[in-house]
């Protein structure tokens, strides 16, 4: 009864907006937020340039900020939504303030559900102190899953799991919430910096995302054009900073109190 | 290595990015806290008319030293000048290709960036002459190490 309750709130709140209706069951779906490294955008990005996504439609909400984004002369709520034939993206433009965390990340969950995705990943950041992160030549890539069905599909990858540790913010949210209602979603982080935009973290979940999709998704050019982005989401990963002192991004860090 | 120098004739090229930034270096007064990261409403993280962006950052702290890690992407490593001033690094570093963006906002305007700057405040223990430095794939490491003075008190 008070999960029905809260999800009716929810309803109040947030308008989905489809701009092409998406057929049900046929494609995976992404979760692409700014996070640590802004790694979740930065694939995100190189997804929808690489794959040619066609905008699709928008998350407008009144719990975020009152901002619009103007592209080619139009405007547009910053969360938007991409998708071609094989995938379903999720995306951000703007870091999500700490109390939109909690009802955006329920709705963009509700939201993938009745579209009943073959996949649900959300691909982030697992920010390393950065002394060591500059050490690190090829991050390496940890999951999480919310049901025992998607662990065995994700172990069958032999992809590693995060054994023990924290996880913030709104993907910490997004694995909760999921994992109440038995939706299958896998949470795919590489190791990154935390306040430095991070292509490398970003190409590596990128390439997990490809092996357990199917989908193949070059990452050479993410890779060779690192230095460039770093440049052009610069505002965007120093605005997301500011978004992750308040939501504990750094307790990530810590050894969790409960360690076993 | 880039070159690691004392001048204190440098003060006129940082002008113009300090007056932008000298609201945020008060609250870099204890150091710590993210680099670039609190900023105060209305700066902004470059200025068009020296085309300089500043550079976004992280800093750690050890047993024996801060570590500085600062974004320099698109720059040589010989293009990077580090200055210790009284109480604070500037890091300068020229781009080796200016990046331009033709639709800037309401300015309707281009805009380019040549350069990256940076101003670390140095903390009260910072070791200023053994200050090292280290460039790799756009990532400048800055390690100040601590000033340790030991004061043994005897016991009566």
């Amino acid at each position: 009864m008070e999960d029905k309750d809260i999800l009716m709130v929810q309803e109040t709140l947030f308008e989905i907006v489809e701009l092409k209706k998406q057929s049900k069951g046929k494609k995976h779906a992404v979760i692409a937020l700014p996070d640590a490294g802004l790694v979740g955008t930065i694939a995100g990005m190189h997804i929808v340039q690489t794959l040619n996504l066609e905008l699709i439609g928008y998350i407008d909400t009144e719990v975020m900020p009152p901002v619009a984004v103007i592209h080619h002369r139009k405007a547009r709520p910053p969360i938007q939504i991409y998708a071609n034939e094989d995938l379903i993206l999720i995306v951000s433009e703007i870091p999500l303030p700490a109390e939109a965390m909690r009802p955006v990340s329920i709705a963009i969950l509700k939201y993938l559900e009745e579209l009943e995705p073959k996949s649900i990943i959300a691909l982030g950041g697992s920010a390393l102190p950065p002394a060591l992160r500059t050490q690190v030549k090829t991050p390496e890539v940890f999951a999480v899953t919310t049901t025992p069905e998607e662990f065995e599909r994700v172990h069958n990858h032999k992809i590693q799991f995060l054994d023990e540790g924290i996880v913030a913010g709104a993907y910490a949210i997004i694995l909760l919430e999921a994992q109440r209602q038995k939706i299958p979603v896998t949470y795919i982080m590489a190791q990154s910096f935390l306040n430095i935009p991070d292509p490398g973290a970003a190409a590596e979940t990128i390439k997990t995302l490809s092996t357990l999709t199917g989908i193949t998704i070059p990452t050479t050019k993410l890779i060779e054009g690192a230095e460039e982005v770093r440049v052009r989401v610069r505002d965007l990963m120093n605005q997301t900073t500011t978004s992750m002192q308040t939501t504990g991004k750094d307790q990530e860090f810590q050894i969790p109190a409960f360690y076993s | 290595m880039p070159k690691v120098k004392r001048d204190e004739e440098k003060k006129d090229t940082l002008e113009r990015l300090d007056q932008s930034i000298q609201a945020l270096q008060r609250q870099f007064d204890e150091f710590f806290g993210t680099l670039g990261s609190i900023r105060p409403r209305g700066t902004t993280l470059w200025d068009g008319d020296s085309c300089c962006l500043e550079a976004l950052g992280e800093v750690e702290e050890t047993e024996g030293e801060y570590i500085v890690t600062l974004d320099l992407p698109m720059v040589n490593k010989d293009e990077i000048e580090i200055t210790v001033m009284d109480d604070h690094l500037a890091v300068q570093a020229k781009m080796r290709q200016e990046m331009h963006f033709e639709r800037w906002g309401t300015v309707q305007r281009e805009i380019r960036f040549q350069s990256l700057a940076k101003k670390v405040p140095l903390p009260k223990n910072a070791d200023s002459d053994n200050i090292r430095a280290s460039f790799q794939n756009g990532i400048l490491e800055i390690r100040i190490p601590k000033i340790t003075k030991a004061n043994r008190i005897p016991i009566d």
